[in-house]
């Protein structure tokens, strides 16, 4: 690197190493080290620099906060907000979660066959009949005679 | 950790708010310093960081993680919505809003140090949009001049380029505070 070279670098990049690229610092921190005219090239750099440092930005308060409120809801986050005005839209999956077991009972009773939903009456009290008189009926299997010739 | 943007980009995308939150957290500080130096601190750069996160939620699609680092994109977004602005203001920045005094320092002192912000914000906004972004990408954000040559769609040697000659016209500009 050349001292013309160095000079077009501070130019460019200001006198802090740190904000020299990569490729270059350490050939320039060579050169610094050994050239004094490089050195004296340094001053007014290094007081722009200082200027610059004090250049402060704002930082906005709650900015944060108000990016997430105006982000776009989706579908299902606006039919919730018009259902429950007021609710966060990050409560929609609890919220949907909670739901299910409702929908599955739901689906579950709308697709169950008619004769399951004990609507006809006749038929229920036939079954009933049934089962009562297997429950009381004698299922023993009927005795064979030969075996009853054999006893005392 | 390492953080894989271009996957929590993907899960935006998709509409995941945490995701979001997270890249949001992470890049929130840096496009906010972008900005507010761009505009001088002015009450408008509010809005242009909310569009600046708006455009990651309503465009992350369009974000290639081959071709950019994500800060590099959200940067070129700021970037272009900064010169709209002043575009459509005819290069006329906002009302700014008042610099705080630095917390040690008496009021001479503090009145000394608004006085000079001021007059360095001034000469920073005298500058044309690109050298002043040049330097604010270089010099504030640390970006590498290859990122920052990106940002402005031109090429390294043309990066150094604005940066050389803004730094030079605001020597000349500071020159009795240098």
């Amino acid at each position: 690197m050349t001292e013309e070279q160095f000079e077009n670098m501070l130019d460019t990049y200001g006198a802090n190493p740190q904000h020299w690229p990569d490729e270059i610092r350490t050939e320039a921190e060579a050169l610094l080290n050994r050239s004094d005219h490089c050195r004296q090239l340094l001053a007014p750099h290094r007081a722009l620099d200082n200027l610059l440092d004090s250049y402060k930005a704002r930082t906005p308060s709650s900015l944060h906060h108000r990016i997430l409120e105006n982000l776009p809801l989706s579908l299902s986050e606006r039919i919730l907000r018009w259902l429950i005005p007021g609710v966060p839209t990050d409560l929609w999956h609890p919220i949907a979660a909670a739901c299910l077991p409702l929908v599955f009972g739901v689906i579950v009773g709308a697709s169950t066959p008619d004769n399951w939903a004990f609507e006809d009456e006749a038929a229920l009290s036939w079954e009933q009949e049934e089962i009562y008189l297997l429950a009381v009926g004698d299922l023993t299997p009927p005795i064979n005679p030969r075996d009853t010739e054999s006893l005392p | 950790m390492v953080v894989d943007e271009a996957e929590l980009v993907r899960k935006v995308v998709a509409g995941d708010r945490f995701a979001y939150e997270r890249l949001l957290a992470l890049h929130l500080p840096s496009l906010t310093a972008y900005v507010m130096r761009m505009m001088a601190n002015s009450a408008d750069a509010d809005d242009v960081i909310q569009e600046t996160f708006l455009r990651l939620w309503t465009k992350g699609q369009r974000f290639d993680p081959a071709r950019a680092k994500l800060t590099t994109w959200l940067h070129n977004i700021a970037h272009n919505l900064v010169i709209d602005y002043f575009r459509g203001r005819n290069r006329l920045v906002g009302e700014p809003i008042p610099d705080q005094p630095d917390e040690q320092g008496g009021p001479a002192q503090n009145y000394t140090h608004l006085n000079l912000r001021a007059e360095i914000s001034n000469a920073m906004m005298v500058l044309p949009e690109r050298q002043r972004s040049a330097i604010i990408m270089c010099y504030y954000q640390g970006m590498s001049n290859r990122d920052a040559a990106a940002v402005l769609d031109v090429t390294t040697d043309a990066l150094e380029s604005l940066m050389a000659r803004g730094r030079r016209r605001l020597r000349s500009l500071l020159a009795e505070k240098t």
